[in-house]
């Protein structure tokens, strides 16, 4: 398991749980993340749970009149959301890989995951 | 009888799929497939085509892939349907 980065200046924590286009959540949680990136927040951005479904890159999303999120979630460094993470036992769990992902996303373990949050300033659950 | 799953909650349909009951995977339901299969490898397990191609699953054997016109007819031949949405 790679170290944290050190984080200097005050992050928030953003945590995706859930599977994509079923509900609202994962649309709702990037576009918190970049909202709070224009408003000048430091974001931490992480895959938990059924949220690492996100990161499967196959998906024929128009299929069901949806634009796809990996394609939006792989323009999050553009918008200054550098730090993406995703829980390894979720992906363990799921049988995800993060070889296939076009974006840098850096797998986190459960305790560490406790780490980043308890340093956070705020952390919103989507 | 056949069962409808909405959500990835594989151990809501475990009681009939003991029974060797048919399941339907739609929506999130997609993401039980994996797990449902090697559960209970004599049940016949069906998925909507658009609900899992668009999850970006990968195919799996076993796994019967329907059209929304054959899911409906699936519903109305093995009449009746269990919904199980959460």
């Amino acid at each position: 398991m790679s170290d944290l980065p050190v984080l200097q200046n005050p992050y928030i924590v953003i945590q995706t749980t859930q599977a994509p286009y079923s509900t609202s959540d994962a649309t709702d949680c990037l576009e918190a993340a970049l909202a709070a990136t224009n408003i000048g927040m430091q974001v931490v951005y992480i895959f938990v749970g059924d949220g690492v479904y996100q990161l499967l890159k196959a998906q024929q999303s128009t299929l069901i009149s949806h634009k796809s999120i990996y394609k939006k979630l792989s323009a999050l460094p553009m918008f200054d959301v550098e730090l993406i993470f995703a829980q390894t036992s979720a992906l363990t769990t799921h049988h995800i890989s993060l070889n296939d992902i076009s974006f840098a996303v850096s797998p986190i373990s459960d305790a560490q995951l406790v780490q980043i949050c308890a340093k956070a300033t705020q952390v919103l659950v989507f | 009888m056949i069962i409808q799953l909405l959500s990835n909650t594989p151990s809501k349909v475990a009681a009939y799929c003991e029974q060797g009951l048919s399941v339907i995977l739609l929506q999130n339901g997609v993401y039980a497939a994996l797990s449902l299969i090697a559960d209970y490898p004599k049940c016949t397990f069906y998925a909507v085509k658009n609900d899992y191609f668009a999850s970006g699953l990968p195919r799996l054997e076993n796994l019967i892939l329907v059209s929304d016109m054959q899911w409906v007819d699936l519903c109305a031949q093995q009449h009746p349907v269990i919904t199980i949405q959460q």
